[in-house]
C-alpha cells in the first residue's frame, strides 16, 4: 500500500523565534537552500519511494508549519489534533484542522489545558503508541488518547532539551525495528524500551548521529530517509535489510527539525 | 501534612507509578500507594491511589510538583 504523507512547502520558513536550543534568530536559514533541501526530500519520497504526497498551504504567520509531523497523530481516518505548547505555534492548529476537515478526516480535539504535539511526540511501534512527555507534551494527553482510542499508550520521559520531541530520538521502523538515542530518555524510559523491544531490533545511535537528527527519519517499506549522517549508521541499517537515503537538511536543523519533522503519515 | 493523589494510565507498563514513588521518596517525603488497580487487558488503563506525607512545606511542594509532572491528580 502506498504511504500517504502530508508536507508543507517552506515558503515562509525561517528562524523567527527561539523555542528550542537549536533555534537562534541570529543564525537564519538560507531561504533558497532550504527550498532546495525540501524539494530534494520531496523528490526522494515522491519519485524514488513512490509516496503519495499531499500538500497543505503554507501560511506566513507560522514559519514552523513546514514541520507537519506536529500537526496531529493519526488513527485510521481520525486526526487527533495537536495543542501546541508554545503560543508561536498555536495558530498552526486552525490551519491543520482546516486541511484535515476539508480532506475528509474525522477531527479529534484534546482538552484546552492539555499540551500535545502530534506525531512529534506519539509514534506507533507494534500494537502500542509510544508517547513522549515533559518538554512539549503533557502526560495527561497520553491517558486521554489511550481512553479515546482504546489503545495501549507507553509514556516515555524525555530529559534533554535538544531532543525535545520523541521523534528527534525515537523512530520505529518496519518489522518493529527501532532507531533510538538512549541518552535522550530517563532511566525508566530506557528500561521500558528494553522491556518492549528485543535487543536485535534496537538500532542505537551514538552522540554524533543523534546530533545530526538521525533518529528523525522517514521509513517507507525497507527505505529509511535521514539527514546526512554517518557510514556506521548506513551499515547498521544495511545489516538489518534497510536501504538508507541521505539528504542534506541542514537548513531545517537550524530550527530543530529534519526528515521526519517535515512529514506526517496520514 | 498529608495529600492524596490518583494516577491513571498505562502506569505499570510505562513504569510511571514506580518512577513517581521513587522520585517523591528521593525528596525526603514519605510516599506510598494505598490502592492499585491493574487494567485486565493490555489496552486497559490502570489506576493507583497514593499518599504523600511531609511536614516541611518546601519538600511537600517539590513532591507535589513531581506527582503532577507524571500525571497524578490530587483528590
Amino acid at each position: 500500500m502506498t504511504d500517504k504523507i502530508l508536507m508543507c512547502r517552506p515558503d515562509y520558513y525561517g528562524i523567527k523565534y527561539e523555542i528550542n536550543p537549536w533555534m537562534d534568530v541570529e543564525i537564519q536559514a538560507d531561504h533558497a537552500v532550504a527550498q532546495q533541501q525540501w524539494e530534494n526530500l520531496y523528490k526522494i519520497l515522491k519519485d524514488e519511494l513512490k509516496a503519495d504526497i499531499r500538500l497543505v498551504k503554507p501560511r506566513e504567520e507560522v514559519p514552523d508549519m513546514v514541520f507537519t509531523a506536529n500537526a496531529a497523530v493519526m488513527s485510521g481516518n481520525k486526526a487527533i489534533m495537536s495543542r501546541f505548547k508554545h503560543p508561536q505555534r498555536q495558530p498552526e492548529e486552525k490551519y491543520f484542522t482546516q486541511w484535515f476537515r476539508e480532506n475528509g478526516y474525522e477531527i479529534i480535539t484534546l482538552l484546552e489545558d492539555m499540551s500535545f504535539e502530534g506525531a512529534g511526540d506519539a509514534l506507533y511501534l507494534g500494537n502500542s503508541l509510544y508517547a513522549g512527555y515533559v518538554p512539549r507534551t503533557g502526560i495527561s494527553s497520553h491517558l486521554y488518547i489511550a481512553e479515546l482510542l482504546n489503545i495501549h499508550v507507553i509514556s516515555l520521559e524525555l530529559i534533554s532539551n535538544k531532543f525535545y520531541h520523541l521523534d528527534t530520538c525515537f523512530c520505529p521502523l518496519k518489522d518493529d525495528y527501532l532507531i533510538y538515542y538512549p541518552e535522550a530518555f530517563d532511566e525508566y524510559a530506557n528500561k521500558v524500551i528494553k522491556n518492549n523491544v528485543p535487543p536485535e531490533k534496537r538500532i542505537i545511535v551514538n552522540d554524533e548521529e543523534a546530533s545530526y537528527f538521525t533518529c528523525n527519519a522517514v521509513n517507507i517499506d525497507d527505505a529509511v530517509v535521514t539527514n546526512i549522517t554517518t557510514e556506521r549508521f548506513t551499515k547498521m541499517l544495511a545489516e538489518r535489510g534497510f536501504r538508507h537515503f541521505q539528504t542534506d537538511l541542514g537548513e531545517f536543523m537550524k530550527a530543530g527539525g529534519a526528515a521526519k519533522c517535515l512529514t506526517l503519515k496520514i | 501534612m498529608k495529600k492524596e493523589f490518583k494516577l491513571r494510565g498505562h502506569i505499570i507498563d510505562s513504569l510511571t507509578l514506580s518512577k513517581l514513588l521513587d522520585e517523591i521518596s528521593d525528596t525526603g517525603a514519605t510516599c506510598y500507594a494505598t490502592e492499585v488497580f491493574v487494567g485486565p487487558k493490555r489496552q486497559d488503563v490502570s489506576e493507583a491511589m497514593f499518599v504523600i506525607e511531609e511536614d516541611e512545606p518546601a519538600t511537600m511542594e517539590k513532591a507535589v510538583e513531581i506527582a503532577k509532572k507524571h500525571g497524578a491528580v490530587e483528590v
